[in-house]
């Protein structure tokens, strides 16, 4: 399928296994119902990724330009606040497609971006996505839970860690 | 609402035009005092009592005007007796409050400022009239549009101006009239123009609500593009099943009468009462009697491309665009008469002959060239072929050899068991004599006898066929084939007597006596003209013309071993060709003009040289140099050429000194021939030049029964000339015996065709005439061999076919209800119907003014429409979508959106159906070729606005059609002849190729080049996008500003099926609407003449664009008048007859110009 497609940019063809692959581990959404309104980019929280925008996300793959969404980490970089899966008007959801991405990134033993494994760690470790005792606002106002006179928050214990591996599936 | 037009400034005039003096001085002037001489019929002078309203209209209104300080002022003007304002005054309240004042304060006059009249006149009539004040008692002032709309940036001043503007309609309404609508009775009969599916719906509707529709089509069928559509978006429903059940309910309805292949020419006459000219142009076929067996087209041998299939099939000169045609019936498609037919002298119909040799009908086609001569053997070899010259095929590659192929029908007839032709019964009792046996006297009484004549030849040589037999050799007409000829021509029951010698043997008087009653002299120049040099009474000199008579008859004739001919026509190549054959070593051709000036065909001169015959040019005799009384030499002298003389051919003067001798036995005069006039009776006059003096159109001499015709007439001309004469003297003879004017009813003017398209005409070689090899030439074989029936089938295939029908009559001969009428005349139909509505739909773009995408250079670009009927069972895949050049179905197909449309190079305008129609063959593609296919759509916008629309869109890209939101530049083709694109994607933000086995291109919808007609025939104004407007685009979409015409369909703008049919029957109801009542208020603003003033210049007449002034004689007073009349019911009330009229003598109801005058005086006040 799509021998008739060429990026002019990469020289890349359509990947239609891939393709087929991501759009299989996608349950009720539908990207191909896509009709590019953008909404989804417009709302993104992730500012990071507005590198490579939603909807441009869901048009590549529309296309079958896999390859090069597998070697970025900007698959990563999805907060998954789930705004574009709630708003989308199409039921596209490129937030169903991007974790549809990142599972076949994995069953292909690409690379997993190294930020993304520390948050997998502390995760793991500490039940936490990210150390929030500092962060910093959109309007790069710099915030302190200590100086905000918030409480420290708790880390999890060994029960979280084993409840999460038992979910995992794993040991 | 209107749109709000864009901020002007208000204009300032610094000093205000004193109006009193401008006036007074009008008045003082003297010689025309108009105010004066203005009647004062009903003008009030009397106290008024006017009530102002200063509607708000919301904020459209009062966002800029103060409308208080506009009360205020109102107020205080005379006669105001009440100033309100409102804030919708066109809302019920705002109605009822007028209503209220009207009667508490008995107002007279009504003044509303509010929006434009267009928007609210009407009601605010009502309104009055509700109240019991004359509906003509109001004027309207259009604060919106005109004021606040247009100067929000400057309140004060707009203020004023507003003040100013209510001001002038106060002083207007104070002069206002109550006048009375007039009613006329209506025609219950409607006119639709186009029969598409918007004609088609708005006449099954009228004709349901019982009024007499005319459907007028310009095609052979009704049913427009909807009848070229496979399927239909968004349902997918099959075009032809929902339209072909309404074209037959249309064509059945007994209040329908369908007028197809007809156009509008003319319209007269007023709402209510039309009267319309129809064009109705010959079908050549009875449309009521055909019953669409399909006979005809079946042995029709014109093929030509079909509209209906878009060019992408074939179809015949006989037709129907398709089977479910309404009215089933076919048409011949006549251009006009064939260039070759129109330049043949004796007018042989040679597209007919070569259209059915193309079909291997060959005693067809020589039936055929039997209708118009007898000779077309002789013909097929001696013609010299004027049709050649003048074949558009020529303007291709070269000329068809038309000739080689009438020769080929003769010679195949005559391998076949001989077949004679049936006697022509007797049915004139005249008997007429032709004088001479050649082409000319032959086909004078073959036409003569099958027009039912006994007619009898006298011929003075032994054997008939005149210069046929003793002009033209063996080697280039065999005897036996003219023997055919004129075998055929005795067949028929023609007598003829030869060793006759008319005026010796039998003279004019005995052929009176013996009963006949006209004669027809083709006598021919058969006598040698003179060289008048010294030696020509030597030995050894010959005449061509009785050289040439003598080796014909098989005379011995004794010439010696060097001959020179002289001369440069055909008689004289013949006779050096002769000469060589009797067995001269050496012929030499002497001519004193140069090559190019001379008379004889150059083919016979090639095969000439070729055989050994030498030419010298630009030679003349002087002397015939003779010795013991023969001859020995020619002295001759060169010449050279001057400025061209009469005949066009540049005149040879002798070179002084030039003077040389060459040795020659025999000298042979083929400088022409003349009459031999001596046999004629005296009585018959000669011309100048020697030859028998005719009345030109009639051929007729100086004694009326004696016609003359051929060479005897011309002086020495050509066999088909001498045929074209026999057949025109035929004609007049028959005239002449059965009493009727010679001159009057002669046929008229062919309509011969001049374009013919050209376009895709690849080369093809002409055959070439196979002769026979200059060492087998020593005898009398014919040198020409004739064409085999391959090339004759070559060769008729490149016939452009330039009058579309041949007019060969193969249909005539199948049809059995004998339905076809070749000489079917157009007829003009006069028709009066009360309304008209228009719904002539529109065109589609054309892909090649966009020459970046390829249409038209590569053969899968296709268009929209193209697509349907590839995806249609009936076209020309049979549904099977494919590639036309290759056959193969495509992998890869790309749709190219709003190709012509949305661009401003082409049409500004959105087509409206482009995105659902590609989307419509997206699906279809998917679903017939399947999934694996892949299909993009590039676009712009998607424009998916009906009901189910969006929902159609969904399920395209559910199905996995790929939508590529931007257009490609262009279309390429690589060097494997595939087809690609680059595309750049705002979804993917790249740079994408896409390669497509099929593009289709979505070309939009555009203006009609039949608009500018339609739109002189019925003042129907346009709008810029080239499409009839509407007279409102919200609250008047299908009127016209023609009272009484309406629009339907695409004419009005573009538009999808399910929006024509509804605008179709919206239209059909205004047309209830109007007529049902059986007649109709006409307003009374029109034109009034005062016939003591009018001085009867007509000017008014020439004026008026309504053709509503007619000039009228009566008596007045004992007088005889000339006076202007305005015919009310026509009269629109334009004005432009009140300002042309030179006395004054046109008053305009509502505008009279003391109503006018006092607008302008407050307005400078």
């Amino acid at each position: 399928m799509k021998v008739s497609l060429k990026d002019l940019m990469t020289m890349a063809k359509p990947a239609a296994e891939l393709r087929l692959k991501a759009l299989c581990k996608i349950w009720e959404a539908k990207p191909i119902n896509c009709f590019q309104c953008m909404r989804c980019t417009s709302g993104c929280t992730s500012l990071k990724l507005l590198e490579l925008k939603p909807h441009e996300i869901v048009d590549l793959v529309k296309f079958g330009f896999i390859d090069e969404l597998l070697a970025s980490d900007i698959i990563w970089t999805c907060a998954t606040c789930l705004k574009c899966k709630e708003r989308c008007p199409q039921k596209a959801s490129p937030y169903d497609l991007i974790m549809a991405l990142r599972n076949v990134t994995v069953e292909q033993e690409a690379k997993v971006p190294e930020f993304y494994m520390n948050t997998v760690s502390q995760i793991l470790e500490t039940g936490l996505m990210q150390n929030v005792q500092k962060i910093t606002t959109r309007t790069m106002e710099p915030l302190d839970r200590e100086k905000l006179g918030l409480p420290k928050i708790a880390l999890a214990g060994n029960k979280f860690k084993e409840c999460l591996m038992k979910a995992l599936g794993g040991a | 609402m209107a749109e709000k037009p864009k901020n002007t400034k208000l204009l300032q005039t610094k000093t205000k035009p004193n109006l009193d003096a401008f006036f007074e001085n009008i008045n003082k002037q003297g010689n025309i005092p108009i105010f004066a001489l203005y009647p004062q019929k009903g003008a009030s002078q009397k106290l008024t009592r006017i009530g102002v309203y200063v509607c708000h209209c919301g904020l459209n209104i009062a966002g800029t005007i103060d409308v208080k300080k506009v009360i205020e002022d109102a107020e205080k003007q005379p006669n105001v007796i009440v100033a309100k304002d409102y804030v919708y005054t066109c809302s019920d309240p705002g109605q009822e409050m007028i209503r209220q004042d009207i009667n508490k304060h008995k107002l007279d006059r009504i003044v509303i400022a509010s929006c434009s009249p267009k928007m609210h006149e009407e009601t605010f009539k009502k309104t009055i009239q509700q109240a019991g004040l004359n509906p003509y008692l109001l004027e309207i002032v259009n604060l919106r549009e005109q004021c606040s709309w247009c100067h929000t940036d400057d309140v004060a001043k707009a203020t004023e101006k507003a003040k100013t503007l209510v001001r002038m309609g106060i002083s207007r309404a104070m002069h206002l009239e109550p006048l009375e609508r007039s009613k006329v009775k209506v025609k219950k009969s409607v006119l639709i123009i186009g029969g598409g599916i918007a004609g088609i719906q708005a006449a099954l509707d009228l004709a349901d609500a019982d009024f007499k529709v005319y459907l007028v089509e310009k095609t052979p069928s009704i049913g427009g593009k909807m009848a070229q559509l496979d399927k239909t978006f968004p349902t997918l429903d099959c075009s032809a099943c929902i339209l072909t059940p309404k074209m037959a309910d249309a064509g059945h309805h007994p209040n329908i009468k369908l007028l197809t292949c007809a156009e509008v020419e003319n319209v007269n006459g007023y709402v209510g009462n039309y009267e319309v000219t129809v064009l109705k142009k010959p079908r050549y076929i009875d449309e009521e009697k055909c019953t669409g067996c399909g006979e005809c087209e079946k042995v029709c041998p014109v093929t030509m491309p079909n509209e209906f299939d878009m060019g992408l099939k074939q179809r015949k000169a006989v037709y129907r665009p398709f089977p479910q045609a309404i009215p089933n019936a076919y048409t011949i498609d006549k251009r006009g008469m064939a260039p070759c037919r129109a330049a043949c002298p004796a007018g042989v119909n040679v597209q007919g002959y070569i259209a059915l040799a193309s079909q291997k009908k060959y005693r067809e086609a020589l039936e055929l060239i039997r209708q118009a001569i007898p000779f077309p053997a002789v013909c097929g070899r001696v013609c010299f072929h004027p049709c050649e010259n003048h074949c558009e095929r020529g303007k291709v590659d070269e000329p068809i050899a038309i000739n080689a192929i009438k020769r080929f029908l003769s010679d195949y007839e005559q391998k076949l068991p001989p077949e004679k032709p049936h006697p022509f019964h007797k049915k004139h009792n005249e008997k007429i004599a032709i004088i001479g046996s050649g082409p000319a006297g032959l086909t004078a009484a073959y036409e003569l006898t099958r027009k039912g004549y006994l007619v009898t030849v006298f011929e003075s040589l032994p054997e008939p066929g005149g210069m046929l037999r003793a002009g033209i050799p063996a080697y280039r007409l065999p005897k036996d084939v003219l023997d055919r000829e004129i075998d055929y021509i005795k067949n028929l029951g023609v007598k003829i007597k030869t060793n006759t010698n008319f005026g010796k043997d039998v003279t004019m008087d005995e052929l009176l006596k013996e009963g006949f009653k006209s004669i027809f002299i083709a006598i021919g120049v058969q006598k040698g003209r003179k060289l008048e040099i010294e030696g020509e009474e030597l030995n050894g000199v010959f005449y061509a013309i009785d050289f040439l008579k003598e080796s014909n008859f098989g005379k011995e004739i004794k010439i010696g071993e060097k001959i020179a001919v002289i001369g440069g026509g055909n008689v004289a190549v013949d006779a050096a060709r002769v000469a060589l054959r009797l067995g001269a070593k050496e012929v030499h051709v002497l001519y004193r003009r140069s090559r190019e000036e001379m008379p004889a065909y150059t083919a016979e001169v090639e095969e000439a040289e070729k055989e050994g015959i030498k030419f010298h040019f630009l030679v003349a005799p002087k002397r015939i140099l003779g010795e013991n009384g023969h001859v020995v030499g020619l002295e001759c002298v060169r010449m050279q050429l001057r400025e061209p003389d009469k005949t066009g051919r540049r005149r040879p003067v002798p070179v002084e000194g030039s003077d040389y001798v060459m040795e020659f036995d025999t000298v042979i005069s083929a400088i022409g021939q003349s009459l031999d006039a001596t046999l004629l009776p005296d009585k018959i006059k000669l011309t100048k030049m020697g030859t028998i003096e005719v009345y030109s159109s009639t051929l007729q001499t100086s004694i009326p029964y004696v016609f003359a015709g051929g060479d005897a007439v011309t002086g020495e001309a050509t066999v088909i000339d001498a045929i074209a004469s026999g057949k025109r003297a035929a004609e007049m003879i028959d005239r002449y015996l059965r009493g009727e004017d010679l001159d009057i009813g002669r046929e008229e003017e062919p309509k011969v065709v001049r374009e013919v398209p050209k376009e895709g005409v690849k080369p093809r070689p002409r055959q070439q005439m196979p002769t026979l090899s200059v060492e087998k030439r020593k005898n009398w074989n014919e040198v020409e061999l004739g064409f085999d029936e391959d090339m004759v089938l070559e060769e008729a295939k490149r016939c452009l076919a330039c009058g579309i029908c041949s007019e060969c009559l193969e249909c005539e001969r199948v049809c059995e209800l004998k339905v076809i009428n070749h000489k079917q005349k157009e007829e003009r139909i006069k028709l009066e119907v009360g309304s008209i509505i228009l719904a002539v739909g529109c065109n589609l773009f054309d892909a090649t003014l966009a020459p970046e995408l390829g249409y038209g250079r590569f053969g899968d670009v296709i268009t929209n429409m193209e697509f349907e009927r590839i995806s249609n069972a009936a076209g020309p895949t049979e549904g099977k979508i494919k590639s036309l050049i290759t056959g193969k179905p495509p992998k890869s197909v790309a749709f190219i959106q709003c190709v012509g449309s949305r661009d401003a190079r082409f049409n500004e305008h959105c087509c409206r159906v482009g995105c659902m129609v590609s989307l419509k063959q997206a699906i279809l593609v998917k679903e017939k070729l399947g999934e694996e296919v892949d299909v993009y759509i590039c676009f712009n916008d998607m424009r998916a606005f009906g009901k189910g629309f969006e929902e159609f869109y969904q399920r395209a890209r559910e199905m996995g059609v790929e939508f590529i939101h931007g257009l490609p530049s262009e279309i390429r083709r690589a060097s494997d002849g595939s087809l690609y694109f680059d595309v750049y994607d705002s979804g993917v933000n790249k740079l994408l190729q896409v390669s497509a086995d099929l593009v289709v291109l979505a070309t939009g919808l555009e203006k009609s080049p039949d608009f500018d007609r339609l739109q002189a025939v019925f003042h129907v104004p346009r709008s810029r996008d080239g499409f009839f407007l509407e007279t409102h685009p919200k609250l008047k979409p299908l009127d016209t500003p023609m009272a009484g015409i309406f629009l339907a369909g695409t004419c009005q703008g573009p538009k999808d099926i399910p929006d024509t049919v509804a605008q179709a029957s919206g239209a059909a109801m205004k047309v209830v609407d109007l007529l049902s009542k059986g007649e109709i208020e006409i307003e009374p603003l029109m034109g009034v003449v005062d016939i003591d003033l009018c001085s009867g210049c007509g000017v008014c007449e020439t004026v008026c664009a309504f053709s509503a002034i007619q000039m009228k004689n009566e008596k007045i007073h004992d007088k005889e008048k000339r006076h202007a009349e305005i015919l009310e019911a026509v009269c629109q009330g334009c004005g432009a007859c009140a300002a042309a009229c030179p006395v004054n003598a046109i008053r305009m109801k509502h505008f009279t110009d003391e109503q006018i005058l006092a607008q302008v005086k407050a307005a400078c006040s």
